[in-house]
């Protein structure tokens, strides 16, 4: 039996996908057998056409369609949550999340502003580098990723420091989806059924790390058991002691970043506001809002200073942070960094 | 739910983005951005966003349709080629030159090739032109005069690697959103950003230098830049011995425009000047991107010439991040002056280039026409004067859009028969007396070119609604119906015709363009060898130098006077493109942009007693219109701007059709008007 909490290893039994996907399957397998079981009227599914150059979402109501999907869900530069709103219909969707995803979802799930139901499988996130980079980095100069005590996001790469040693070693840059990802501190999802993903341990090849979130994603792993669909057997404690050093690893690099952004990209910001065009892209971008919304708000606002205060008001209590809006600034204002500044000056004053 | 996505290109602008369109269950639900395109990186602007919403639209031209006194009648395919047969036929046995074809930049390259085969051909005349002859002609021209051909130099991508960034009368924040970004990114990454510009644009708000000259006084800015080079010695005296020729000539026609003859003659302040030729002069890559507000002036060709010489004298022409790179305003403006759809031009070169001919006449077993063609500019005199007698006006407005819109509708009217092709009732087509539905590029296979001479495929995700048929195929059964007998089965056909013809894509092919999926930029050859930098060993020109001249002496003298003292200023805003056939059709853009209006600065507004919403008269010398003033910060004293898109306040009957001599083009920029503030009853 399953439980609430519960750090698996799965594997999938369903060969096609397994020669497909990567690791143990786990995430297009559980998608496969929700849609097959009728558990989801469809999945939501990040398809990345090597042949066509080309990668997007794809609603699927068929199971056989997966396996073309196997191996493809990855992170993509896509905003999921608009898909959703505008193409779902209704009924209920699985899909993989990022946990930025996740944290724009439960917005909107609390707001009861999407129209579909979802079962969300989260995915752990890279984000600032890839623990699979940094591992076979670390592997090349023979040491463990367990010494690494520190990693530092800098210009054009990230540098490394080892548990009691002076020298700082420089790794070449790791491409992040957006500018927000280096600043981001959430890798990884808490609120989705499960939390699943590949953090170099080295000793899950052939299997998914995958941690249960919920009674009903219990139940799943036992039903699929059930139907002979996986196998699964715990993690050993080092794999687990790994995976939260790395975790905490990125949270503090992350951190470390944000506070040198709010620096550096706060004065630009300061700088440049008078230049924005009141054209409401940048909320019109967000995942949390609506056009018609952002129409609505943006009467009345004469000048940028207003709009900036619009729109940190607006945003203060929902924004994840994901960086959208400045993605689609065309003078590509960080409006999501000046919120978070917002908050963190809160923070520091007296209650 | 279920959704699959077809890859294609956006159908508004130049730019060219990539884009993918959701279908569900047959039909499209959305636009999205494709994220690994190299021109747009997965973003679109709001008029590619919401482009999938006229696909489904009601009010699409379904039937062809027949005038029939003041209404019209639909009838069918068979009964509109017979018309076409009837009509055309005998004027084309008494003189081919009485009628005249208008090929559409928005259509695909394979049926702007079409278009002007059917006009030399089948009609035999060369009386074919396109849109380029309202906005970038005069590129082309300058261009070809000094490189030796007529297309941006460089690519988008390469402008993060300039060091500085020179754009001229061009205001790409509202134009061309999504290649705004990679000058965002250029300034990001360290690049100065100059703006020459009257008007405080969105660009020109984020520029390092803003320089605001007097309208049509370019040239003279460029002359001063010019000789500040020189005189400080700027140049790059290598370059300018190995790979150009004259350069005498032009150093001696500058060397009286001092920074402060300059400053005077232009308006801009001396030091400002002397900034901008510094920082361009200076930086180690320098690029240049420029608009209608250079090509849209009497003396266009004369200023982008000097422009190109600019980039010359400063070597910044065939390396990563120079260049200079006319903004294409069509989509497939560019293609559509490749495939010859121009009066003095043939697919694959000039008109007065023999070589070019023979490959043609060769191609298509035909003797090209002889005598050349009227420009679009001069037909509608020609047809009040009775020469020109039947027009056939695919995929363009120019009741909108053509300079002195009241000559437009007279020398429509004066035609015997007009034919419109259109996806929507356009103002045009009400003036026709046939109406051919035609097709939208969600509907239709082929291949666009963009600014950056990227040639890329779009396709067919829809069937046309109800007769509706694509361009190619209606441009086929006419030619047909005219006694011709065409073997093209699909684009692809036409597209292969295309490549032994035009040596710039001769390395094109479909299969090439499918995979990876980004387009070709030409010249591209064998193996699909494609050139994203133009010029980088030799110029195109016969010696295969830059040609270097004297500057031309334009007429520099102000047009404003005491009755006309403001200078209207012509331009797009971001949600809205063009006369808006398009862009008007879709909800979610009027929502951004509803309707036109007379941009004033604030002092000038509360002399005439206006306030924003108040109705005004805003009067030339050709016409008049009202509209409703709002007050803005983007207009120095002096001037007023009116956006381009709404018929409502259709500009163009204040625009005087005075030509760049060269090109042909009107000077929508820069007209002298009165504003007095209307009464409202």
């Amino acid at each position: 039996m399953t439980t609430i909490g519960d750090h698996l290893y799965a594997r999938s039994t369903h060969e096609e996908l397994l020669t497909r996907a990567t690791n143990g399957a786990f995430v297009t397998t559980a998608m496969w057998y929700l849609l097959s079981t009728k558990r989801v009227d469809a999945v939501l599914g990040v398809e990345h056409d090597r042949e066509r150059n080309l990668t997007h979402t794809r609603f699927i109501d068929d199971p056989r369609e997966i396996s073309e999907l196997a191996g493809t869900v990855v992170t993509a530069p896509l905003n999921i949550v608009q898909t959703l709103r505008k193409y779902a219909g209704s009924g209920r969707v699985a899909l993989p999340v990022m946990p930025c995803e996740e944290k724009l979802l439960d917005v909107l799930i609390h707001k009861d502003e999407l129209p579909v139901q979802l079962f969300r499988i989260g995915l752990v996130c890279g984000g600032l580098f890839s623990a699979n980079d940094l591992g076979k980095e670390v592997k090349r100069l023979g040491k463990s990723l367990l010494d690494v005590e520190r990693v530092i996001h800098g210009e054009g790469g990230y540098s490394v420091s080892f548990r009691g040693e002076e020298q700082v070693h420089e790794f070449p840059e790791r491409k992040t989806v957006r500018p927000a990802c280096e600043r981001c501190v959430t890798p990884e999802p808490v609120t989705s059924h499960f939390s699943c993903g590949y953090w170099g341990t080295g000793s899950d090849r052939g299997r998914t790390y995958v941690t249960v979130n919920t009674a009903e994603a219990a139940e799943l792993v036992d039903a699929m058991v059930r139907d002979r669909a996986l196998v699964v057997e715990p993690v050993p404690d080092d794999a687990r002691a790994m995976r939260k050093h790395l975790l905490d690893l990125k949270t503090d690099a992350s951190w470390r970043y944000r506070r040198r952004q709010f620096e550096t990209d706060l004065v630009e910001t300061g700088e440049q506001i008078n230049a924005c065009p009141l054209c409401g892209e940048c909320m019109k971008a967000c995942p949390l809002r609506t056009d018609e919304y952002v129409q609505h708000l943006l009467e009345g606002v004469k000048s940028p200073a207003e709009w900036l205060a619009a729109f940190v008001l607006d945003l203060y209590d929902e924004c994840a942070e994901c960086g959208l809006c400045s993605e689609h600034c065309p003078i590509t204002l960080p409006y999501d960094l000046v919120i978070e500044h917002q908050r963190e000056l809160r923070k520091t004053l007296p209650r | 739910m279920s959704t699959n996505v077809v890859q294609t290109i956006c159908p508004f602008c130049g730019v060219g983005c990539g884009m993918y369109l959701v279908i569900d269950h047959g039909r499209i639900a959305g636009a999205e951005g494709w994220p690994e395109h190299p021109v747009n990186r997965g973003m679109l602007c709001p008029k590619g966003r919401f482009s999938y919403a006229l696909v489904n639209r009601p009010d699409r031209l379904k039937y062809p349709m027949r005038r029939d006194g003041d209404t019209w009648k639909q009838i069918s395919w068979d009964d509109a080629l017979g018309m076409m047969r009837e009509h055309l036929g005998p004027l084309r046995e008494r003189d081919p030159d009485s009628i005249y074809v208008f090929a559409s930049a928005r259509c695909t390259n394979e049926e702007s090739y079409l278009a002007q085969k059917f006009a030399r051909v089948v009609i035999g005349t060369n009386n074919v032109d396109n849109c380029t002859r309202m906005c970038h002609a005069p590129s082309g021209y300058a261009l070809t005069r000094v490189f030796g051909g007529g297309a941006s130099t460089n690519s988008m991508d390469d402008l993060e690697e300039a060091g500085c960034v020179l754009v001229w009368g061009y205001n790409p924040f509202e134009t061309h959103p999504m290649l705004f970004q990679h000058v965002i990114a250029a300034r990001k990454a360290g690049a100065k950003l100059i703006v020459v510009d009257p008007r405080i644009t969105q660009t020109a708000k984020v520029a390092n230098l803003h320089l605001q000259p007097i309208p049509g006084t370019d040239i003279a800015l460029l002359a001063g830049m010019i000789n500040y080079v020189i005189q400080t010695g700027l140049l790059d005296r290598k370059f300018i011995e190995r790979r150009t020729e004259g350069f005498e000539e032009l150093a001696k026609s500058v060397e009286l425009y001092t920074l402060e003859l300059t400053s005077s003659l232009t308006g801009v302040p001396a030091a400002l000047i002397r900034e901008a030729a510094l920082a361009y002069g200076t930086s180690p890559a320098s690029s240049i991107l420029f608009g209608m507000g250079l090509t849209q002036h009497v003396g266009s060709t004369a200023t982008i010439a000097a422009l190109c010489q600019l980039a010359v004298v400063t070597g910044n022409i065939g390396r990563p991040g120079t260049g200079v790179n006319p903004a294409r305003g069509q989509n497939n403006v560019q293609g559509t002056v490749d495939m010859g759809a121009v009066p003095d031009g043939l697919p694959g070169g000039s008109m007065s280039d023999t070589s070019v001919r023979t490959i043609v006449e060769q191609e298509w077993h035909a003797p090209l026409p002889q005598r050349p063609g009227l420009f679009a500019t001069q037909v509608w005199e020609a047809a009040q004067a009775g020469t020109v007698k039947a027009a056939y006006i695919i995929g363009e407005n120019p009741v909108l859009s053509e300079a002195d819109g009241a000559a437009v509708v007279r020398g429509l009217e004066a035609m015997d028969f007009v034919v419109v092709q259109d996806i929507f009732m356009t103002e045009t087509a009400r003036y026709a007396d046939l109406v051919l539905p035609a097709s939208l590029w969600a509907e239709k296979d082929g291949t666009f070119t963009n600014t950056e001479r990227r040639v890329q495929r779009v396709r067919k995700v829809v069937e046309s609604p109800e007769a509706a048929n694509r361009d190619w195929r209606i441009l086929i059964d006419i030619a047909d119906a005219l006694g011709a007998d065409w073997y093209y089965r699909k684009p692809e056909d036409i597209f292969e015709e295309i490549r032994r013809v035009v040596p710039a894509y001769a390395g094109i092919t479909y299969p090439l363009l499918n995979t990876p999926g980004f387009g070709l930029q030409w010249p591209v050859g064998e193996g699909g060898d494609e050139t994203e930098i133009l010029y980088a060993e030799r110029f195109a020109t016969p010696s295969g130098k830059a040609r270097l001249s004297a500057l031309e002496t334009v007429d520099l003298t102000s047009r404003l006077t005491a009755e006309f003292p403001f200078t209207l200023i012509t331009g797009r805003l971001m949600a809205q493109y063009n006369t808006g056939t398009m862009s008007r059709r879709i909800d979610q853009l009027n929502r951004i942009a509803p309707a036109g209006y007379v941009e004033l600065n604030r002092d000038d507004a509360s002399q005439i007693g206006a306030v924003s919403g108040d109705v005004v008269r805003v009067t030339s010398r050709q016409g008049t219109l009202i509209a409703p003033a709002r007050i803005g910060t983007g207009v120095p004293r002096g001037f007023v701007f009116i956006p381009n898109h709404y018929e409502d306040t259709a500009l163009n009957v204040l625009v005087p059709n005075d030509t760049d001599p060269v090109a042909h083009t009107p000077a929508y920029k820069g007209v002298p008007v009165r504003i007095e503030k209307e009464e409202q009853l």
